[in-house]
């Protein structure tokens, strides 16, 4: 992965062509990619991991301070980053992404890849403007539910006076029957998302 | 993104489609299909001798990172960070490369020397980071995979006498 620190690497199609697995045509080639780990082992691994579900355009940002100047310069099409880095932290960022009038994509969909597994970190990331929690060690498709969950069900972004992100309410949910809903016209309407 | 619907002091924007146009396809069955994912899987089992050899010098500073701690010094807490986050690390990386039992016992590790914090560090402190040491080494040097079978629960049953000690407040 030499010369690919906060530079995009795009990967020749006959290494891809050569595995049989996805072709040179993959529509995920041009999806734009930041990766951010101060870990080097990690942040390879989860390069290589994106590389052989066929994505190309990916940068990788060794540090959050990195990751700031590269979001502050040009649009990204979602972001994996870890959370325990030396210099910035991954909440950190997101809050810059989020917030900040400097960033190039404050509505980016954001993968948070983490050791940390307590219930209070995923609070507080949530409460950050992440999009999706993925807790490490991580299978190859764990994040790929993660990657997908962003692409095919994006959810309305909200912006409150206290958060920017994406809307925190449970997705899955069934349509209420016609007995829900009476109930739920009852039910106190939420505050904030 | 379109445009806002506004109430009050709160915006709502319609989800963002623009990754999937970009993709040009409503699902992604056939781009991410299991023989895909099975295929990225591989890259990171691939991965299993680099982690435990990243593992094994996590657990070489953890020691070194100890013995500096017994001495008592001036720089506890920092010397006690470092070897958390060493644990830290250790744990996910281990878990990584499919040595559950290692990365459940740093793990563990890391915990009680969060809970232990540098100002309450007893003998009896060093010899329990001393035993998760001892026990990982063993994981990792056996290259103890999963949960280790007999190996791992005799393992794991210590682990939680030692666990069941500190959690009822005799050795923190």
């Amino acid at each position: 992965m030499a010369g690919t620190q906060g530079t995009t690497e795009t990967r020749g199609r006959q290494e891809r062509d050569g595995d049989g697995l996805v072709g040179s045509n993959s529509q995920l080639q041009n999806i734009q990619v930041l990766i951010v780990d101060d870990e080097k082992m990690i942040q390879r691994l989860v390069y290589d991991v994106l590389a052989q579900l066929g994505f190309r355009q990916i940068t990788v940002a060794s540090s959050g301070r990195q990751a700031i100047h590269l979001v502050a310069t040009k649009p990204f099409d979602f972001v994996i980053t870890d959370w325990r880095m030396q210099d910035l932290d991954g909440i950190d960022l997101v809050e810059f992404v989020r917030k900040s009038p400097e960033s190039k994509c404050p509505h980016v969909p954001v993968i948070l890849l983490t050791g940390n597994s307590e219930a209070h970190y995923v609070v507080r990331a949530r409460d950050a403007g992440v999009n999706e929690y993925i807790i490490k060690p991580f299978a190859a498709e764990q994040l790929v539910k993660r990657i997908r969950a962003v692409i095919e069900k994006p959810r309305p972004f909200v912006v409150t006076k206290t958060y920017r992100g994406p809307d925190r309410r449970h997705q899955d949910l069934p349509p209420p029957d016609g007995k829900e809903r009476r109930k739920q016209r009852h039910r106190p309407e939420p505050s904030e998302s | 993104m379109a445009d806002p619907n506004e109430t009050d002091d709160v915006k709502i924007f319609a989800p963002d489609k623009s990754l999937l146009i970009k993709i040009g396809v409503a699902n992604l069955d056939h781009l991410l299909s299991p023989q895909v994912v099975a295929s990225a899987q591989s890259v990171i089992e691939k991965s299993a001798d680099q982690f435990l050899t990243a593992c094994l010098h996590h657990l070489a500073e953890i020691d070194k990172l100890r013995a500096a701690l017994q001495q008592a010094p001036t720089d506890a807490g920092k010397l006690l960070s470092a070897l958390i986050q060493e644990a830290f690390e250790m744990k996910v990386k281990a878990g990584m490369g499919g040595y559950d039992l290692a990365s459940a016992l740093a793990k563990s590790l890391h915990l009680y020397c969060e809970q232990t914090g540098p100002d309450r560090l007893s003998p009896r402190n060093f010899e329990i980071i001393a035993w998760h040491v001892a026990s990982v080494r063993t994981a990792l040097q056996q290259r103890l995979k999963g949960s280790a079978g007999s190996a791992g629960a005799a393992i794991l049953l210590e682990l939680g006498k030692l666990q069941a000690l500190w959690k009822g407040g005799t050795d923190s």
